[in-house]
């Protein structure tokens, strides 16, 4: 029989705590596709030679406010990190050693993430939430190495179910609603110039350079993102609408440069199927676990799992803290990160620095170029948090040389969806003086061109 | 119940995913010639046709010339002989400043530019090179560096800031190294045509129509080879032929590290680099990145970027216009006049990199990373 996903959710609110046996198809479901999936992505990411490209090369790294103590480690280490997230990918995929695997993925992911802002995705985002929150769900009471062996031990709970939904839910929809914004809605931007560069599509190419398509491809866009997770929740509408994200994913997959992230979504989209859905597309698989799986006798649930409660509350807050900054959330990206502002920009910058010695009152020019790999100069040259970092790197450098208070000055100009170049940093503030925080920076010229 | 369940589902999801795929697999392209649409592959014909493959021919023809005239000359060395090689010589490097434009391909493949166009002049190298070879000729040369072969060196041995033509003549003549010197010329202007033939043909031919063909926006295609190689040549004139002489790096002038010191073409080069810059943006008389901005319908302030970017062509010539001596002299005798070009230059710079790449969602970097 079939369970519908809206009758379990609406039941769920009221019964948080109670024991869901048939929702542990689903959570092993996920923790089987995720493993997988994220297997193929790192491998992925070690064959086209981006550990080393990334980690290895740069000789400098940005990493993130707070995290300044978070650094690369040697290369074979690296290397062998990466090794590692494999191991612990499979594990979770298996459910073998499920908890330690989840923790340890989630550890060693976030820490990669959190070395070079160079590399932010927001699907890497995506990619830690929800290891961590695999972390507190028992997605191995079924159709896992723990489970035929006897190992699981907490039973699962409507909660983790609702969880799951949540985390998977929240990334459409906080997507849909970072769209309602000007440039979005009422330009078509920057879809306008992305659709039109893909002119020489066979079939839809001429389509793609009309303006129309632009501004209806942004509509559904937003309006797809909001009701999406509500779509796949309601069976009357559940199947269209995974229809519907399958030829979304399709399509951003082949006009963008977006790697796995459409792939990881079709699949993660699936966890709003029903339960029983989930038991049968694992069944296949049970020569691996078998079928009798005894289930956890329920117990207290685990003080622990009240972390879920400020872990959501802190993802539904962050999208909106750029509200709490003043100008442009495009020129100045205050908040702008951590919000599923997915493909919001196309952004393009130029930065020169200009380091001052008071006391010979001489002047030089640096050019990043020679400082950074071409992703970090890209990045750094229109996100102003990166441009203060590098400046404090030029100062330390000049103060290494005997230079005792050096002045650094940005000479940086950036251009967002077509609005036209203009100039993102006060070329008169001594960057060198200024300092990283979470107040504005009010050094960006964010309102005046 | 079970197969109908997965059936229902996976249905449809094989029937769009087909239907996508029919969609987006890249058979036909479309013929464009209405102004209301642009095909990227026509602006690359013309940019091919018109700029890069006359640029290659170019070079091609005057290194042909310039080895006939350097074999004339050491056949029997004359002030007038002299001259006539140095004139061969700068229209060569014209051609070299031109071609300096379109590294992708041909150029990089065969790891081409530095045995063509090293500077500045390691003196040190070239003299010592001289003096301690037995003979000079085209084979040992090639097995050397770039340091001691290619345009600059060749400018080294014929051109003499202080001495004149005299002296240079001198060195050819009565000078005990003259012979060597000889062969040390004719070397150098042989391999450099070999260089000039070899790529001049490849471009010719076949790669011209991979070029062509290459009509998409992705990392690796040609518009996108293109818009790197416009802005980092422009980055380049602006921070090494004028900036790192004029003290911008670390405020000491070094008149040494310009461009073409010996012949005082520094000047000359960078107009000849403006040039061709234009010439590629605008597609010769034909179509090119301006018209697809037009299509773009790009802006900055209300004017077309195309006519911005058109104008500020205009505005960086004459300020070299204004730089009236050689730049070696400038950076010390006129040095708001460098400093002009310099600031105009960088302006250049902004328009290309920054509001072209953002009008036409190019991605400018080469490591393909995922967006997001």
């Amino acid at each position: 029989m079939t369970t519908t996903a809206t009758k379990h959710v609406a039941f769920s609110l009221r019964a948080w705590r109670e024991p869901d046996p048939g929702a542990a198809w689903t959570l092993a479901f996920f923790r089987l596709g995720f493993g997988l999936l994220m297997c193929l992505s790192l491998l992925r990411f070690a064959g086209k030679g981006w550990i080393y490209e990334l980690y290895v090369l740069p000789k400098v790294y940005f990493p993130f406010y707070g995290f300044e103590w978070v650094k690369p480690l040697p290369e074979p280490l690296m290397y062998a990190a990466f090794g590692l997230l494999v191991l612990f990918s499979l594990g979770i995929a298996l459910g073998f050693y499920y908890r330690f695997s989840a923790v340890a993925f989630f550890l060693l992911f976030t820490y990669v993430e959190l070395i070079d802002k160079t590399n932010y995705l927001n699907h890497y985002y995506f990619i830690s939430l929800a290891a961590f929150l695999l972390i507190f769900l028992p997605a191995h009471a079924v159709a896992s190495f723990d489970a035929r062996a006897g190992r699981v031990r907490q039973a699962v709970r409507r909660y983790h179910y609702l969880a799951l939904l949540l985390q998977v839910g929240s990334v459409y929809f906080f997507a849909g609603i970072a769209k309602i914004k000007p440039d979005w809605l009422l330009h078509a931007q920057p879809l306008r110039i992305w659709l039109q560069a893909n002119n020489d599509i066979p079939l839809i190419g001429p389509l793609l350079e009309q303006e129309i398509t632009a501004y209806l491809a942004s509509w559904a866009g937003m309006l797809f993102d909001i009701s999406i997770p509500f779509l796949l929740l309601w069976k009357r509408t559940r199947v269209p609408a995974y229809v519907l994200v399958v030829f979304f994913h399709i399509c951003t997959g082949v006009l963008f440069n977006i790697g796995m992230f459409p792939y990881i979504m079709m699949f993660a989209a699936l966890v709003f199927f029903p339960q029983e859905q989930h038991r049968r597309w694992l069944q296949p698989l049970r020569f691996l676990w078998g079928t009798q799986f005894s289930l956890p006798v329920p117990g207290k649930a685990p003080v622990l799992s009240y972390l879920l409660l400020p872990f959501f509350l802190l993802q539904i807050l962050l999208p909106f803290r750029y509200l709490l900054y003043p100008g442009d959330p495009f020129i100045t990206e205050e908040g702008f990160r951590f919000s599923w502002n997915v493909m919001l920009m196309e952004k393009n910058g130029i930065c020169e620095f200009r380091v001052h010695d008071p006391r010979s009152g001489r002047d030089h020019i640096v050019y990043p170029s020679e400082w950074l790999s071409k992703q970090q100069e890209r990045m750094m040259s229109s996100q102003p948090d990166m441009i203060l970092q590098f400046a404090h790197m030029l100062a330390e450098a000049e103060k290494a040389r005997g230079n005792a208070a050096p002045e650094v000055y940005a000479q940086c100009y950036v251009a967002v969806n077509g609005r036209g170049s203009r100039v993102l940093i006060d070329p008169h503030t001594n960057l060198a003086a200024e300092k990283e925080s979470f107040y504005h920076k009010k050094w960006i010229r964010s309102d005046e061109p | 119940m079970k197969n109908k369940g997965i059936r229902s589902i996976l249905v449809p999801v094989l029937a769009l995913a087909a239907l996508t795929g029919v969609l987006l697999v890249p058979s036909c392209k479309k013929d464009c010639k209405s102004a209301d649409c642009f095909d990227r592959k026509t602006m690359l014909t013309d940019i091919g046709n018109k700029v890069i493959v006359p640029s290659f021919v170019e070079f091609a023809t005057a290194s042909t010339q310039l080895e006939t005239e350097a074999q004339a000359f050491c056949a029997a060395p004359d002030i007038a002989g002299l001259e006539i090689v140095q004139q061969r010589w700068k229209e060569t490097a014209y051609a070299i400043k031109k071609i300096e434009l379109f590294q992708e391909g041909p150029v990089k493949n065969a790891l081409l530019y530095p045995m063509i166009d090293f500077w500045p002049v390691r003196t040190n190298d070239v003299n010592n090179y001289l003096a301690n070879s037995t003979t000079i000729t085209k084979q040992d040369l090639n097995s050397k560096g770039s340091t001691v072969k290619g345009s600059p060196v060749i400018e080294y041995l014929i051109f003499d800031k202080t001495g004149g033509n005299s002296a240079v003549l001198d060195r050819f003549t009565t000078a005990a190294d003259a012979s060597k010197r000889k062969d040390y010329l004719l070397a150098l202007t042989d391999l450099l045509q070999d260089h000039a033939q070899q790529l001049s043909a490849e471009w010719s031919g076949t790669y011209l129509s991979t070029f062509t063909q290459n009509d998409g926006t992705g990392i690796s295609s040609s518009s996108n080879s293109l818009v790197n190689e416009l802005f980092a040549l422009e980055d380049y004139i602006k921070g090494m032929k004028v900036g790192a002489p004029a003290g911008k790096k670390d405020g000491n002038l070094y008149p040494m590290n310009v461009e073409a010191y010996y012949s005082s073409e520094s000047m000359a080069f960078i107009r000849v680099n403006l040039d061709i810059l234009e010439a590629c943006f605008k597609g010769g008389d034909g179509q090119g990145f301006d018209d697809y901005l037009d299509f773009t319908e790009a802006e900055l302030d209300g004017v077309a970027l195309s006519k911005v970017i058109s104008d500020q062509f205009g505005v960086c010539r004459s300020k070299c216009d204004a730089v009236t001596m050689p730049l070696s002299d400038a950076v010390s005798q006129q040095p708001a006049q460098v400093n002009e070009l310099y600031t105009e230059l960088q302006r250049l710079l902004v328009y290309l990199k920054v509001d072209m790449v953002n009008n036409l969602g190019i991605t400018i970097t080469l490591n393909d990373n995922d967006g997001d």
